[in-house]
């Protein structure tokens, strides 16, 4: 592979680097979040600068993971063998899907109107 | 002291709820009052004064809300007794003994109350052992020296020196107070349990013990049964209103957890500690990329953005039914869908070679890239796919050279086998390699690089071997014949049928030279590899059929068999047909000097697994047999031009079609020397497939970018329907799918085409037939050739 992260010489681009940028660029997506569980560092990758994931990334990243925490809760409380793959919430505007796992939640904002 | 009564005493009539001025009771005998029994308030107030006998007027008041009891309720005698019990001293004390570490009553209550006491200082004079008295220390030493002797030993109660007690005021460390709020859900207790089951486990295993030896083995850690909050500082959300959205993983010590868990927890528990965890791992962005989960999270997302994005195509995919169909009579079309193209450098400018679907998923298939020209031999490569993602393969590998054929394990799903145009053979699991493999990478694969007895060309199919062979004899195999036209013949054959399934577990395998008998041991070995993977067959240009062992890093070949070309050409002398390589027809004693013919393509039965076609490049098709000494059993010529592909029909047993350069299809019966049926076509057909559902369907691509789909049920001469898929571009290679009427159609820039078959195409994976009626559909055809023969077409 060509690219190779700038902030990390020696190692190669990770498989989830290059899925991250993989998916920002596909038609529609306004970008990715990743963020902790309790929402202290997040990784956005959008390749559009006005992205709304940018300007808002905070209430993003804690309104999201609190809300999928909650949806986890439920399926567990239904079933507690169950467990909660991702989400996903369909606004006027964007479709955001939400993916928790046990240390992160990812974040993406798709505009689905944009695709074909 | 015997215990005082006191006599009852008569509550006083009242007959008004005023005053009174009569007080009828007679006071001479009054009683002593105790604390029971409250002489009657006076006016005065004082009722103390009518134990002395003060006759005095007495009015009595009565409060607004007494008790009226009535004249036989008043004279009611009531029993009140004095007993020595302290009535305050609770009787259900019940105290924590340690010995026996459960909580007991303590049954010796005193009633003793305790006015006053005072400890004296007093001591005993005259004991000599006291201390601190003045006065008795003096007199000791007045007196004969204390010596302990054998004569003068005093034994004397000695009285020890009271040591007093004194209070004092001790300062502590500041006892640090902690809330700690948290909510309970129910698969958090689950989640608890289920640690606590592995840690059990996890102990079992280690100790090796019965359960419940280990289980006391596990409590004699340091780990305490119930493991208490350490105290750390409050996570931020702890307080918060999230009414069970509280993550669990952020609190230390729950309990069940053990105390691996434990310390795990402290780890990751605060919110400064997950600062540190990420801190202490080097770069803030790192851990973000080392989470394997967030891989799989991405790579579902990226499933989900491409579904949205490309909607359509997935509805079209699951539910498009081509409604023009009902108006076009007999033929269909295709409805394109996904197209997949290479973005890796390495598998672009490709030729797509082969594609194989997986026989387990029904969305996953591998499609192998090389190049069919040989004098540019370049490197090839893999990708496997899903239809969920057709942007970005599952997985990708790069050889040296040109894939050339490639399939998958049937009975374990991550394996798959690869032949390469410089003769190599490879069998991995997709999961265990990196993603790209660089061309030094490749000695961990299970090359034969250097092993004797490679091939040295170009291997052309590789195909599993699972099943154990067959081991009815080729004669007695009913099924493979073909049958008398006569009915009650044909219920014989079936009464036989039935027979041979049952006998088929009794039979003995016979000594007979087609059979596997003979090499049963070796043959067992082969075939029950040492992993119990399977083995690989491979076809290749060098005309061996060669069979492949998996070792620890290598596979090991052993010949089955060669093509041989046509001996008795060899034997005339010089005929000038196809045969290539090195011959020297000149020494016809020479066995070895036999020309071979390069294979091409190969199809094993899907049924009687020793059974395979072998379409050679000198356009004759080989019936082998893969049993120890394989040999072949018949050989058909009717093509003219290298055989390009040949297939078994998937439920007929007697029928298969091979495809070749020379621009046509033929239609066998494999008890037959003759095709059946011909099907010519424009240009060279690159492959031809049936399709998994049907024994009359089957569909080709061919060289002008054409894909034909034929249904020999509804019209035996000519495909129902024919798309132009690609313009100038050499379609290579077509594949069905086993779950769905999906096919994929490869090219030569090494896009692979999704094509969904409409609803006349399919008409049998919509009646959902049965196998006979399939098979005897084909018979029709089959009928129907032979009476096209008959009558001369």
């Amino acid at each position: 592979m060509a690219s190779a992260k700038p902030a990390e010489p020696q190692q190669p681009p990770s498989e989830i680097e290059t899925t991250l940028t993989r998916m920002s660029q596909h038609p529609g997506v306004l970008g990715l979040l990743i963020a902790t569980k309790d929402c202290k560092r997040t990784k956005i990758v959008a390749i559009d600068e006005e992205s709304p994931l940018l300007l808002q990334k905070d209430e993003y990243a804690s309104l999201c993971t609190s809300i999928s925490g909650q949806a986890l809760s439920v399926i567990r409380d239904i079933d507690p063998a169950d467990k909660l793959l991702f989400m996903r919430i369909r606004t006027k505007k964007h479709e955001i899907i939400i993916a928790p796992e046990d240390d992160f939640t990812v974040i993406c904002v798709q505009d689905p109107n944009t695709a074909s | 002291m015997p215990p005082k009564t006191t006599k009852t005493t008569k509550a006083t009539t009242q007959k008004t709820k005023t005053t009174t001025l009569t007080d009828k009771s007679p006071k001479k005998n009054q009683p002593l009052p105790s604390a029971s029994n409250r002489p009657p308030m006076t006016s005065t107030g004082l009722g103390g004064f009518g134990r002395f006998g003060f006759d005095q007027q007495k009015q009595v008041i009565k409060p607004a809300n007494q008790l009226k009891l009535s004249e036989t309720e008043l004279n009611e005698e009531f029993q009140l007794m004095l007993n020595t019990t302290d009535s305050f001293m609770p009787s259900n004390i019940v105290r924590f003994n340690f010995k026996d570490k459960q909580f007991k009553s303590d049954t010796n209550i005193t009633h003793t109350r305790t006015h006053f006491s005072l400890d004296g200082k007093a001591v005993y004079q005259g004991s000599g052992s006291s201390q601190g008295n003045q006065a008795s220390g003096q007199q000791a030493s007045e007196g004969k020296a204390k010596l302990a002797n054998a004569f003068n030993i005093s034994t004397v109660g000695t009285q020890t020196q009271r040591l007093e007690p004194k209070t004092m005021l001790v300062d502590t460390d500041k006892i640090v107070f902690e809330d700690f709020s948290y909510t309970v859900t129910q698969w958090d207790i689950f989640d608890s349990y289920m640690q606590d089951q592995e840690r059990q486990k996890v102990e079992k295993e280690k100790t090796g013990k019965k359960p419940g030896i280990a289980k006391k083995a596990a409590n004699q850690d340091d780990t305490p049964l119930i493991p208490l909050p350490k105290a750390t500082p409050m996570p931020a959300n702890a307080l918060e209103p999230s009414g069970g959205g509280v993550i669990p993983g952020e609190f230390p010590g729950l309990p069940g957890m053990s105390g691996e868990s434990l310390l795990n927890q402290q780890s990751t528990s605060t919110t400064s500690n997950v600062m540190a965890l990420a801190g202490a791992q080097q770069s803030a962005n790192v851990s973000f990329e080392t989470d394997p989960g967030i891989l799989r999270a991405l790579q579902v997302l990226e499933r989900m953005t491409l579904q949205n994005t490309f909607e359509g195509i997935s509805e079209d995919y699951k539910f498009w039914e081509d409604p023009s169909d009902a108006q076009k009579g007999d033929s269909g079309g295709v409805l394109p869908l996904w197209t997949f193209v290479p973005s890796k450098r390495e598998a672009k400018k490709k030729t797509t070679t082969c594609i194989a679907w997986h026989p387990r998923y029904p969305d996953f298939f591998a499609v192998g890239y090389g190049t069919f020209e040989f004098n540019k031999q370049s490197t090839g490569a893999v990708a496997v796919y899903t239809l969920k993602n057709h942007l970005n393969p599952e997985y990708f590998f790069t050889f040296d050279s040109s894939v050339l054929s490639i399939a998958w394990n049937r009975k374990h799903p991550p394996y798959l086998a690869v032949g390469l145009s410089n003769g190599v053979v490879l069998s991995f699991d997709i999961r265990d390699q990196t993603n790209t493999l660089s061309v030094s990478k490749l000695d961990f694969n299970r090359r034969k690089g250097d092993v004797k007895g490679k091939h040295t060309d170009c291997v052309w199919g590789v195909v599993w071997e699972e099943e154990m062979l067959s081991s009815i004899s080729d004669d007695d195999d009913e099924l493979m014949k073909r049958p008398d036209r006569s009915e009650p013949k044909e219920h014989d054959e079936k009464k036989q049928e039935e027979k041979r399934h049952d006998g088929e577990e009794r039979e003995k395998p016979e000594a007979r030279p087609r059979t596997q008998a003979g090499g049963a041991p070796e043959e067992e070995g082969a075939s029950s590899s040492i992993e119990g993977v399977g083995t690989v067959l491979s076809v290749s240009s060098d005309g061996r059929v060669t069979r492949w062992r998996r070792e620890k890093d290598r596979m090991v070949p052993r010949d089955v068999m060669e093509i041989k070309g046509d001996t008795d050409d060899a034997l005339d002398g010089g005929e000038d047909d196809e045969e290539q390589g090195e011959t020297d027809t000149t020494d016809q004693t020479i066995i070895f000097s036999q020309t071979v013919s390069g294979c091409s393509c190969v199809s094993v039965h899907p049924t009687r697994s020793h059974l395979a076609l072998i379409g050679t490049e000198e356009a004759i098709i080989h019936k082998v047999t893969k049993s120890y000494n394989g040999e072949t059993l018949q050989k058909y010529s009717a093509h003219k031009m290298p055989v390009y592909s040949v297939a078994w029909n998937p439920m007929h047993p007697r029928v298969f079609l091979s495809a070749g350069a020379d621009w046509s299809v033929f239609l066998w019966d494999h008890t037959l020397d003759q095709p059946q049926l011909e099907f010519a076509f424009g240009s060279s057909i690159g492959d031809v497939a049936w399709a998994p559902f049907s024994a009359t369907i089957f569909a080709m691509c061919s060289a002008d970018g054409k894909v034909y789909v034929f249904d020999l049920n509804i019209n035996r001469q000519e495909p129902l329907c024919e798309v132009q898929l690609e313009k100038n571009t050499r379609l290579t290679k077509i594949a069905f799918s086993a779950f769905d009427p999906v096919i994929l159609v490869g090219d030569e820039k090494g896009k692979v085409h999704t094509l969904k078959l409409s609803p006349n195409l399919r008409k049998s994976y919509a009646e959902k037939n049965s196998v006979e009626e399939e098979i005897e559909r084909m018979e029709k055809v089959l009928d129907y050739a032979i009476r096209c023969k008959e009558a001369g077409m």
